[in-house]
């Protein structure tokens, strides 16, 4: 089940989002629990965390994009989506990464297309660890903190980012490639697998990752790789 | 020379086999047609039966061709039949035309032709001009190492090229049909002058060099058939691409000029009604002008991303739009495009186009959303184009050329994909 909020000044409008979610749930056997907020000062201050939040821009006292603001500071990551008749500032919603933004009044057709995209993201973020056995004992590795693992000799190194130390399983690339979501990570050549969620650059050569990691494709792999890429950084997969 | 039933029926299936697997490293990413397993299966069972009726048919009339074996009348016709069944085989699989099974079934032979020669005149240095029989095991093995090596050559120096680009050609039917007739030509030359050498009392280093040549030769085919056929069809698209572009530039500037004089005609409108509601007479209801002003307004639909050459294909866009029923959203920042202005503008219009050509497929009207957005990721331009579509909607590699052929120049790469009757399209530039 996941939590939505509905941060919507209109009642009508409020309605007519959650019954959209509503009606999604049962048509794609997902169950949501809407939380609804008049304003974007109730949705703060009432300390919940919720899994998704339809924000309206023009709201009563902070606008939802001042309020998304505030929120990138200490939530940087739940997705977010804009209702608004307001084009032209959905149109910065990249400033606090607005994963998307639905027009008012909100269509279920067209919800329905801009959920798939809102699905995906929310399936991204169920999977945030991998149990890898080492000599017996499982270690539980956050998927958000792997940058890359690669085969070194009969072993496979994790590296992880933000100095923690590496994690060597003895185990081939293959098998360490079962084990890590499909839709996240990418076979860059014969000896590592990168988390497309550190790559920060991605030329006809080369995947540049988070920690400064440069890893050349492999001819073969180029391709598929940088089409993959391409498909995670845009949200398709 | 082979001359007992099983020997010639082995002869004749493994020249079909041989020249299959060169034609289809030819036709691999071509579209396979529906059914293709069966229907292939079938018409490569039928193919074998039709080497064992021939070798029947040889071994049975041995005098009608040449008393001591395969005669270069004989053999010809068989090489014939081969390229035949190797075509019809190849374009009952793909989806692709009579010329273009025919292009790869002529470059298969082609392989081949130099893969015989390599292997006749490694023959002549090891065993002299007495030759052995093709069926010793030790001949069949060095026969499918060079052919095998003779086929990744050509597929690390050439078809690996053509394959990325896709296996576009140009349908040039004369120029395919007359390196069809060559390769032909050169197996039954190359089959009456081994005769010839054989027979007559030639050394083996007349052999060698009879080889040498005959090997140069089948390359220089090679690359002069895909010279003036795939370097052309390249030449041709960069052609299209060049047109297509000085197109979107003009495109470009007389759209820029135009949304701007609708802007200032919309300023101007708008503060006339502004003089009307504070200075015109009291008859006038402000409510009413007020209504007018925002309805004005709506026409005043630039994008302000901070890159003219995307907010004026944005407004475009955007206006087309809503003339035709359809929700075009989108977050862009404009300082994620880094290209220069009407590469821009002509990306981004050619991403749009393909989502609203998915979309027109559509006959809910009610479905015509598409969703757009621009932004940068780390060091990485990502635009990304989501609609919806009729159930696994297929993208022809033409309706993408446009967006490749630019982003390519940057470095960058696109893909697309479908999730039911999602369709998502990704472009990636590097910044």
């Amino acid at each position: 089940m996941y939590r939505v909020a509905i941060v919507e000044d209109s009642r009508a409008e409020g309605a007519n989002l959650a019954s959209c979610l509503k009606r999604y749930g049962i048509e794609k056997n997902e169950e949501f629990h809407v939380l609804w907020y008049q304003s974007s000062e109730k949705f703060m201050s009432s300390g919940e965390k919720p899994d998704l939040i339809f924000m309206d821009i023009e709201l009563p006292g902070a606008s939802g994009m001042d309020a998304a603001a505030l929120l990138r500071t200490y939530d940087p990551d739940t997705p977010l989506v804009f209702v608004t008749n307001l084009a032209q500032y959905a149109l910065r919603g990249y400033e606090v990464d607005a994963l998307d933004f639905v027009v008012k009044p909100v269509a279920y057709t067209s919800f329905r297309t801009h959920m798939a995209k809102v699905m995906r993201a929310l399936r991204h973020r169920a999977v945030t660890v991998i149990a890898i056995s080492i000599r017996g004992e499982t270690s539980l590795i956050q998927l958000g903190e792997l940058s890359y693992a690669e085969v070194i000799g009969h072993s496979v190194t994790y590296h992880l980012a933000g100095g923690r130390p590496s994690v060597i399983v003895r185990s081939t690339l293959r098998e360490a490639s079962e084990e890590l979501p499909q839709d996240q990570f990418v076979r860059v050549n014969n000896s590592s697998i990168a988390n497309m969620a550190h790559v920060i650059g991605a030329d006809s050569e080369k995947v540049t990752l988070r920690d400064g990691t440069e890893l050349y494709f492999s001819r073969s792999r180029r391709l598929s790789a940088r089409k993959a890429i391409a498909s995670y950084l845009g949200g398709s997969i | 020379m082979p001359e007992a039933l099983p020997q010639i029926a082995i002869y004749a299936l493994n020249g079909y086999v041989t020249a299959l697997v060169g034609a289809w490293l030819f036709a691999w990413l071509t579209p396979t047609r529906p059914h293709s397993v069966v229907k292939t299966a079938a018409v490569v069972a039928i193919s074998a039966i039709g080497c064992f009726v021939v070798a029947v048919i040889y071994w049975s009339f041995p005098d009608a061709f040449n008393a001591t074996g395969f005669s270069p009348l004989s053999t010809g016709l068989l090489f014939a039949l081969t390229f035949l069944a190797v075509t019809i085989t190849v374009r009952v699989r793909h989806e692709m035309s009579y010329w273009m099974a025919i292009f790869c079934t002529t470059m298969s032979f082609s392989m081949w032709n130099i893969s015989i020669g390599v292997d006749a005149l490694l023959s002549t240095y090891l065993h002299g001009i007495e030759g052995v029989s093709f069926l010793q095991p030790a001949v069949l093995a060095r026969d499918a190492a060079c052919t095998a090596l003779v086929y990744c050559i050509a597929y690390r120096l050439m078809i690996r090229r053509m394959r990325s680009n896709g296996l576009r050609i140009v349908e040039d039917h004369r120029t395919i049909a007359f390196s069809a007739v060559v390769v032909l030509a050169a197996i039954e030359f190359n089959i009456l002058a081994r005769s010839l050498a054989y027979a007559g009392d030639n050394t083996s280093q007349v052999l060698v060099f009879f080889w040498v040549v005959y090997i140069v030769v089948c390359m220089y085919s090679i690359y002069a058939e895909y010279q003036m056929l795939f370097k052309k069809a390249l030449e041709t698209d960069v052609n299209t691409l060049s047109g297509m572009l000085a197109k979107s530039a003009q495109q470009y500037e007389t759209s820029r000029q135009t949304i701007n004089a609708i802007n200032r005609r919309v300023h101007d409108i708008r503060h006339q009604i502004w003089r009307l509601g504070t200075e015109g007479d009291d008859s006038l209801d402000r409510n009413v002008l007020k209504s007018i002003s925002d309805e004005v307004n709506i026409f005043n639909a630039q994008a302000h991303t901070g890159n003219e050459a995307l907010d004026t294909i944005l407004t475009e866009k955007s206006l087309l739009a809503s003339t035709i029923g359809v929700t075009l959203t989108y977050i862009a920042d404009g300082s994620a495009l880094t290209m220069e202005p009407v590469d821009t503008y002509s990306v981004v219009e050619a991403v749009i186009n393909l989502g609203m050509s998915t979309i027109e497929r559509i006959g809910d009207k009610e479905r015509h959303t598409i969703s757009l957005d621009i932004r940068q990721r780390g060091s990485i331009s990502s635009i990304h184009l989501e609609c919806d579509s009729p159930e696994d909607t297929a993208i022809a590699a033409s309706d993408t050329s446009t967006v490749l052929g630019i982003v390519e120049k940057y470095g960058g790469t696109l893909a697309f994909r479908n999730e039911g009757d999602i369709l998502c399209f990704d472009v990636i530039i590097p910044t």
